[in-house]
């Protein structure tokens, strides 16, 4: 790996996270990451909750749980180190109903099997002195994680890359890519470039990436799902203190709208879960017809709407009236109403689908030749993001 | 090899006090006297010459120190990589 020429297709959190190893642990080798809009992380890694998550959530044994732990330790380093804005405030996970509690002791079971200190339930007490408005029957803390300026780390992620003799080419969408040998030749609208190798990491983009790149049937498809938060009013941010989480439906497939204290300061409700009509489409009536076929007629898709039809529905009401949404908030927080909230910003998670309609949980990582593919990454791949670049460099390259 | 440049010589001194300028920053320049280290390495004095890039290449500078760095400066904004 010495005098090796390296690129990274993508400049979101983890395509920099990549880079930033990589100037790191090669400094004879030539770096560029290419992004194709003007600045990083115009997309997921800029339109999340900021939050730094840990592993409570994930499949003792998954690539998920084995790197999130690392991946929080590793970014809240990062942070003390480069004066990142961030607050290890912690989060709790509320349960609200009876049914609730044995899946909140799984989590917490869980969460122990993947290594996370100091799990605990709170008393009514420690309860109402945290967030004194929160309802719940059972409450897990989980004083490791916080919240975080996800933008201010990409900075200086970028920043870092500059410094150590890397390259950063902006505006630069690769259209295709070409084997030759043992190069991998990147090309642009206008220009081309040879590489030893290649990390694709294109978020929304990463299935179709795979089949422009490799010419082969990408094995799993981007699903797009929009989240939209809103705004907790100024006057009513007393009402939630640090991040407060639901307990997952079983049943659906994602976390669930939560709470959640920016380092802004202002606090935030969400996301739902809605379908989207367009990969980086953040409002509602965003619409891309070649998106939109992508997923329609994706064999999966159909399984997935049919054995998820009800989420589906919920979700899309939830995503029109602003009523459904809050009813769900008020189940964690019972004195907010509507009239508390403005709109709040939305992204979009890529989510890959595979054919049968099973989301798929875990990160994915395909190597084809001198290509090196990050598939999937959903959450936490912002927070795991420096521990995914050492997994990805230690076992692929 | 071809050297890019404008045969003007800039010294350390300048470019950092023309930097500090041109973000209107106040940060104070500290000075250091020289380390054994930086006696073995650095070089002193480096101007490189126009002539074979302008006569095999074709180049021609267009932008002196300061339209340059303001460019850079302007980049460095526009991509978001300084405020």
């Amino acid at each position: 790996m010495i005098n090796k020429k390296i690129a990274v297709v993508g400049g979101g959190i983890i395509g920099l996270a990549i880079g930033y190893k990589l100037v790191k642990r090669y400094p004879n080798s030539q770096i560029t990451v290419f992004e194709k809009e003007s600045s990083f992380g115009l997309h997921q890694s800029g339109r999340n909750s900021g939050v730094l998550h840990c592993g409570l959530h994930y499949n003792p044994g998954s690539l998920k749980a084995k790197l999130a732990v690392d991946g929080i330790r590793q970014m809240v380093n990062f942070c003390k180190n480069e004066k990142v804005d961030h607050d290890i405030c912690g989060k709790i996970v509320v349960a609200t109903n009876e049914n609730q509690i044995k899946y909140l002791d799984n989590l917490a079971n869980r969460g122990k099997k993947n290594g996370i200190k100091n799990l605990k339930y709170l008393n009514s007490g420690e309860l109402k002195k945290r967030e004194p408005f929160v309802k719940s029957i059972k409450t897990l803390l989980v004083s490791e994680e916080g919240i975080v300026d996800y933008k201010m780390v990409m900075k200086k992620l970028a920043n870092k890359i500059l410094e150590n003799n890397g390259e950063i080419k902006f505006s630069t969408k690769i259209e295709k890519a070409q084997n030759l040998a043992d190069k991998v030749i990147l090309k642009s609208k206008n220009n081309e470039w040879s590489y030893d190798l290649i990390f694709s990491c294109g978020g929304l983009y990463s299935d179709r990436n795979y089949e422009k790149f490799t010419l082969k049937k990408r094995p799993l498809r981007i699903i797009p799902f929009r989240g939209e938060y809103l705004k907790l009013k100024n006057e009513a941010s007393n009402l939630v203190n640090h991040l407060i989480y639901p307990v997952p439906d079983p049943i659906y497939p994602f976390l669930g709208i939560h709470f959640t204290r920016l380092i802004s300061g202002e606090r935030e409700v969400g996301p739902n879960a809605v379908f989207a009509f367009k990969r980086e489409g953040y409002k509602n009536t965003d619409f891309s017809v070649s998106d939109i076929m992508d997923s329609v007629f994706y064999k999966g898709f159909l399984k997935f709407a049919t054995k998820n039809f009800k989420f589906c529905i919920n979700e899309f009401v939830g995503s029109v009236l602003m009523s459904e949404f809050v009813n769900k908030a008020k189940k964690l927080v019972p004195d907010i109403d509507s009239s508390m909230f403005v709109k709040g910003t939305a992204g979009v998670r890529a989510q890959a689908m595979n054919n049968n309609g099973d989301l798929l949980m875990d990160f994915n990582i395909i190597k084809e030749n001198n290509q090196i593919h990050l598939l999937n990454a959903p959450s936490p791949g912002a927070t795991a993001s420096l521990a995914i670049a050492d997994y990805i460099i230690k076992n692929y390259i | 090899m071809y050297n890019v440049g404008t045969e003007v010589q800039t010294s350390i001194k300048k470019l950092c006090d023309t930097i500090l300028k041109l973000k209107n920053s106040n940060l104070k320049v500290e000075y250091r006297p020289y380390t054994e280290h930086d006696a073995r390495s650095l070089v002193q004095n480096r101007i490189g010459s126009r002539k074979k890039a302008e006569s095999e290449l074709g180049f021609k500078f267009k932008y002196d120190l300061e339209e340059g760095l303001n460019k850079l400066i302007d980049w460095r904004k526009k991509t978001g990589l300084d405020d």
